[in-house]
């Protein structure tokens, strides 16, 4: 219990710096956003206009109150880079389902292929399957993830033409449709992904096979596989938990970058282009939501720990 | 195969060679480059790589090979210069947060443990959004990204290693604590922080090339291979040399590093 | 002893490890046997290869190490003929084993129970409910209380002895006819040491299987043993049965070993007390000369020591943010000590014997009460030249590995003293030779040199500054026997030579009656005895100085 307590502790203090450091960075900017989003022709009381409805001269814990009341109902206000008055939470909303599912099918894969790899370059080790597989993998690590969208781009969506490039289909539409179009740059961002988990796996397996209760199993008279699925496995997979977790953050960073290269309309590019156009209401907003989201995935992550490591239950 | 009595893999090797070959086209191409990388010659524009272009030319006809050579200076220096903010401002944290402790380390930790919520990229762009794009905001704004990894990895050594017996001794012997730490525990972490040094390199050459490829990073006209990546982007499909190039020269120059660090963890 | 007794023969066993080309022999064409039902002892120090020996009867070998000739027979079957699948067959059937750290032992993930009825499943087909049945049977029969209870417990929620009963339950549920246990009370303490040793006796008496029993520690050799064999670099020095052994040690190794086990008086005889101690012998006389040297002069020695109502604390951590309490840890503590005197400090782990070192010599703050060395408070004056030194008990953690020795030397100096590098380089010259090495040893690293090498730099580390007080943490518990002396030699004679006053902790009782003038037992964070070393180990007054004296020796 105490555990639990003290991590929903951290979860809100994270949630609070993370909200204020967000915040900040986005007030601290020096020039007048009245005058960049109306332009030098505005007149003075346009711009006074517009400082009183954005709220610009109130203090500035005052305007992080406001701003924190409205985000937590979900109003982020308004962009400023599209014509008609869009609300920042709409733009989001539009966008966020494909992130999502790019970010989503990205992990399935990481996890579906790292660990049949991780745990044949562990059993093989110093063969010449795992040198393969070492050095494969230290390539691929090796490879941004953005040129391998536009490598994979071209192999097999010119070349060979197994999906149509640019062409993005929302799962709602059509879910077959949608995977095969989607598989590929969520493989652009999984391979790299895949690389260091299949280095970490491996190392994590490695080092508890060199643990006492091993040789403990084998003295019993097991098989080494029984040996390695029925107790290292599980042993090895606790660190490598933590790593996912971690790596969550990773993915996410990983789907800015690639739907940049397979045009896809996620939160992604809609953050670029937001920072190109100074929209700072969507930078903040998305921001914040990506934060939260590693945040709170996190904090479940070290939920569950309880519940698998009977060493953290009682404490 | 063994190098001054040490067993060395094949792997370490390659990544010896590798690294040395990208190191001496990085020299090379601070004196000398075939052509003015910025020169532009509308009349070859896209030409495949021949005898004249050795890796052909770019939509405005600039020699590629120059703009890489050029462009991958541009990516060492800057990598190492956030691996250099990074890495010192970091250490000294760490080590004054895990020697000293109390309520200022939990504090810090905290907001550590925060940042590691924001994927890199994120923070690079806020700053980016705030501050405006380019070379030296970049670095900056990396280098400062990277202090607290090296700093949560210089505490967690130096939490431990002031527990030894070594360091208790140091106290007898009437050693300061400054003296302490950065001349007795600090070369103790050698062993962590030398391929952490590395890896560092190798993620703030990515970094720098993910955010140049967004515009947002080293400004034209200056080459830079992530830029050159975007540029090349439209083109792919009839001059795929444009993008192959440069894309090469970032998978080189991050496997070269990799390799030798995957090579000194085996020891 | 016929051939058809023994179920287990070692014949001209030798095993090597290939290291950088060269092929390091472990175990040198050794031979012994087993006898039905018999418990035989295997006696050696670390690197004796008593273990390897072990490992290559259950085919456990690590893959670096080769067998390099000889035979294991089990039964009549060569083992080392054997296909893996048929030796998997006879493990847990025909030979288990009993490793030394129950904690590392057992899978963390599994309950106690899931892994003890594992080998059950693994070599007999039953229901679920028989498979749990037998396995609470097993729990029982090793003297668990509460066997469903433990059967869904997980091994870091039991005690020590309890894991290991639980381990030894493990071994046994398949009926083995030969236990090899590997040091399977080291990791105990003494009470719970002599229960486990039971234990075994009693499955053995009862089931009628062998059991290799192997330590480093002769007193469970003794307790449960019939014959022994006695291990040294991978060969046999000598064997035979226990009584004999002990009673008529053949070799110079074996007698060694001996001295370092006082052995308790034998009740019947109170005269022969003095003299029936064996190890203690030779050392009582020395000891008496030393003192009577002592006893004059400790009129013209000075107090160099003195600790007044001293009561020592522990700072607590608080659940988030660090909240400080306080906890006692050091319970007024008196002491005086004269120049050249030597004082020994005993007790069992946890009794606040290190806490008590610390504090004196300045590293533990939270005190309160009076300590004095020559006459300066040690809360107020900062370190210095007249500080106490302190031997660290593992000198591979006290000596800076990433420095060369010469550095580790110097760096007192630098740090207490004005001298020029010239003149320091010249003390330290001077002290790695009065302990024994050369000035080749100060262009090394730690991690050059040997244990016993280690321990010289760590006392010349701490002399260097002339100390008047040194203090001594178990500075040679991690020692082989024979370095042991030679470190102990080399204290004595360089408190001879330079007049230095000693404060000795130590749990080895041995080590304490050669090295005290007096000695101070201390529990629980207080001092219980404190007396001139012959009279507390020959009269005790205090119960828990006599329980401490009596679970430290063996019985004759």
């Amino acid at each position: 219990m105490k555990y639990t307590i003290k991590k929903c502790i951290t979860l809100f203090i994270s949630l609070f710096f993370a909200s204020i450091l967000t915040f900040t960075a986005f007030h601290i900017i020096p020039g007048d956003s009245a005058l960049s989003a109306l332009g030098m022709d505005a007149t003075e009381e346009q711009l006074e206009e517009y400082r009183e409805i954005m709220g610009l001269n109130k203090s500035f814990p005052e305007r992080y109150a406001d701003w924190l009341k409205n985000a937590l109902k979900g109003d982020f206000g308004y962009s400023s880079q599209y014509q008609m008055r869009m609300r920042v939470s709409t733009l989001i909303k539009e966008r966020l389902i494909v992130t999502l599912w790019l970010a989503v099918l990205s992990f399935m894969l990481i996890v579906l292929v790292s660990i049949p790899l991780g745990i044949l370059s562990a059993r093989k080790k110093n063969g010449i399957l795992d040198s393969l597989i070492s050095l494969v993998t230290q390539v691929f690590m090796s490879i941004p993830s953005f040129f391998l969208g536009m490598l994979i781009t071209l192999i097999f969506g010119v070349i060979l033409k197994w999906f149509t490039p640019g062409g993005y289909v929302s799962p709602g539409e059509n879910f077959g449709l949608s995977l095969r179009f989607m598989v590929f740059p969520a493989i652009a961002v999984a391979i790299p992904k895949i690389a260091m988990m299949v280095k970490f796996l491996r190392s994590s397996l490695l080092g508890e096979m060199e643990l006492d209760y091993v040789r403990t199993a084998k003295s019993k008279g097991m098989k080494n596989i029984s040996i390695l699925f029925k107790h290292i496995l599980k042993n090895a997979l606790i660190p490598v938990i933590t790593f996912l977790a971690m790596m969550l953050a990773d993915i996410l960073a990983g789907t800015i970058l690639v739907e940049q290269v397979f045009n896809l309309p996620g939160l992604g590019r809609l953050l670029v282009s937001s920072i190109a156009n100074r929209d700072y209401a969507v930078v903040q907003a998305i921001i914040l939501y990506i934060v939260s989201v590693v945040i709170i995935i996190n904090f479940l992550v070290d939920l569950i720990y309880q519940w698998i490591d009977p060493r953290v239950r009682r404490n | 195969m063994k190098i001054k009595g040490k067993t060395c893999s094949f792997n370490y090797i390659l990544g010896l060679v590798i690294t040395s070959l990208v190191i001496l086209i990085v020299l090379i191409g601070f004196f000398y480059t075939p052509y003015d990388p910025n020169k532009m010659n509308a009349a070859l524009k896209n030409s495949p790589p021949s005898l004249s272009h050795l890796l052909g030319t770019d939509n405005f006809g600039r020699d590629i090979l120059s703009r890489v050579m050029k462009g991958a200076g541009t990516t060492y220096i800057i990598a190492v210069a956030i691996v250099f903010i990074g890495a010192l401002f970091g250490t000294i944290a760490g080590a004054l947060t895990g020697y000293f402790g109390g309520w200022f380390d939990e504090v810090l930790m905290r907001f550590n443990d925060v940042l590691t919520s924001f994927p890199s990229i994120l923070l690079a762009l806020v700053f980016v959004s705030v501050f405006g794009p380019g070379t030296y905001n970049i670095v900056y704004a990396l280098g400062i990204i990277f202090i607290p990894s090296y700093a949560r990895m210089v505490r967690s050594e130096f939490i431990v290693l002031k527990e030894r017996d070594f360091v208790k001794n140091a106290k007898l012997m009437g050693a300061g604590n400054f003296r302490i730490m950065f001349v007795h525990i600090l070369p103790n972490t050698k062993r962590v922080l030398i391929p952490s040094l590395l890896i560092g390199f190798n993620n703030a050459v990515l970094a720098e090339a993910g955010l140049s490829y967004l515009g947002l990073g080293v400004q034209p006209p200056q080459a830079s291979l992530g830029r050159m990546l975007s540029e090349a982007q439209s083109y792919m499909l009839d001059s795929p040399w444009c993008a192959i190039a440069p894309g090469l020269m970032i998978i080189l120059t991050v496997l070269g590093f990799s390799l030798i660090s995957g090579g000194l963890e085996n020891e | 002893m016929s051939k058809e007794e023994a179920i287990l023969s070692i014949e001209d066993l030798t095993i090597g490890f290939a290291k950088q080309r060269k092929m390091k022999t472990v175990v040198d064409h050794i031979s012994f046997d087993v006898k039905k039902g018999e418990i035989l002892g295997i006696v050696g120090e670390s690197g004796s290869g008593k273990s390897m020996t072990a490992l290559s009867v259950m085919g456990l070998l690590p893959a670096s190490a080769k067998i390099l000739s000889g035979g294991i027979h089990f039964f009549g079957t060569n083992l080392l003929n054997l296909e893996e699948k048929e030796l998997r067959q006879l493990r847990g059937t025909g030979i288990s084993m009993v490793f030394q750290d129950s904690m590392t032992s057992f899978n963390p993930l599994l309950t106690i129970g899931a892994q003890v009825e594992e080998m059950l499943r693994l070599h007999s087909k039953h229901t679920k409910e028989e498979y749990r049945a037998l396995t609470l049977e097993a729990l029982t029969e090793v003297g668990l209380p509460n066997p469903s209870e433990i059967y869904n417990r997980y091994p870091h929620e039991l005690s020590g002895g309890m894991r290991q009963r639980a381990m030894i339950a493990m071994a046994m549920i398949t009926s083995p006819k030969l236990v090899i246990a590997d040091e399977p009370t080291t990791a105990l303490d003494v009470t719970t040491q002599n229960k486990i040793l039971q234990l075994l006796k009693k499955m053995n008496e009862k089931h009628g299987m062998s059991i290799i029993l192997i330590s480093h520690d002769l007193r469970v050799i003794q307790s449960i043993c019939g014959r022994a064999i006695v291990m040294k670099d991978g060969r046999i020095v000598e064997s035979g049965t226990v009584t004999e052994l002990f009673a008529h040690p053949g070799t110079e190794y074996t007698k060694q070993l001996m001295a370092a086990v006082p052995v308790l008086f034998s009740r019947s005889d109170p005269g022969q007390n003095e003299a029936s101690i064996m190890g203690l012998k030779e050392n009582a006389n020395t000891n008496t000369e030393k003192k009577d040297n002592n006893a004059d002069q400790s009129k013209r020695q000075e107090e160099i020591l003195v600790i007044r109502n001293l009561n020592v604390f522990y700072p607590e951590k608080g659940i988030v943010f660090g909240k400080k309490g306080r906890k006692q840890v050091i319970r007024d503590v008196n002491i005086s000590l004269k120049q050249g005197e030597t004082l020994g400090i005993v007790g069992e782990s946890g009794s606040g014997k290190s806490t008590l070192a610390k504090a004196i010599v300045g590293l533990n703050r939270e005190i309160e009460g009076v300590i004095k060395i020559n006459d300066v408070a040690v809360k107020d004056s900062e370190i210095s030249v007249s500080r106490p030194q302190m031997v660290f008990q593992d000198p591979y953690g006290s000596l800076n590995p990433t420095k060369k020795i010469g550095w580790i030397l110097e760096e007192p100096l630098k740090l207490q003293t004005n001298l020029g590098k010239k003149e320091r380089m010249a003390k330290v010259n001077e002290i790695i030779h009065q302990v024994g090495l050369t000035s080749e040893h100060l262009e090394r690293y730690p991690f050059q040199l040997s244990g016993g090498q280690r321990h010289r730099v760590a006392i010349a580390a701490a002399l260097i500054v002339n100390p008047k007080l040194v203090i001594l943490d178990e500075p040679v518990s991690s020692l082989d026997v024979t370095i042991q002396a030679q470190i102990l030699g080399l204290l004595k004679d360089l408190q001879k030579k330079y007049n230095l006053t000693y404060i000795f902790i130590s749990h080895d009782l041995n080590v304490v009656f050669q090295m005290c003038n007096r000695v101070c037992v201390i529990y629980k964070g207080e001092i219980v005895e404190m007396k001139e070393v012959r009279e507390l180990f020959f009269s005790p007054q205090n119960e828990y100085t006599k329980e401490l004296l009596k679970s430290a020796m063996a019985t004759v």
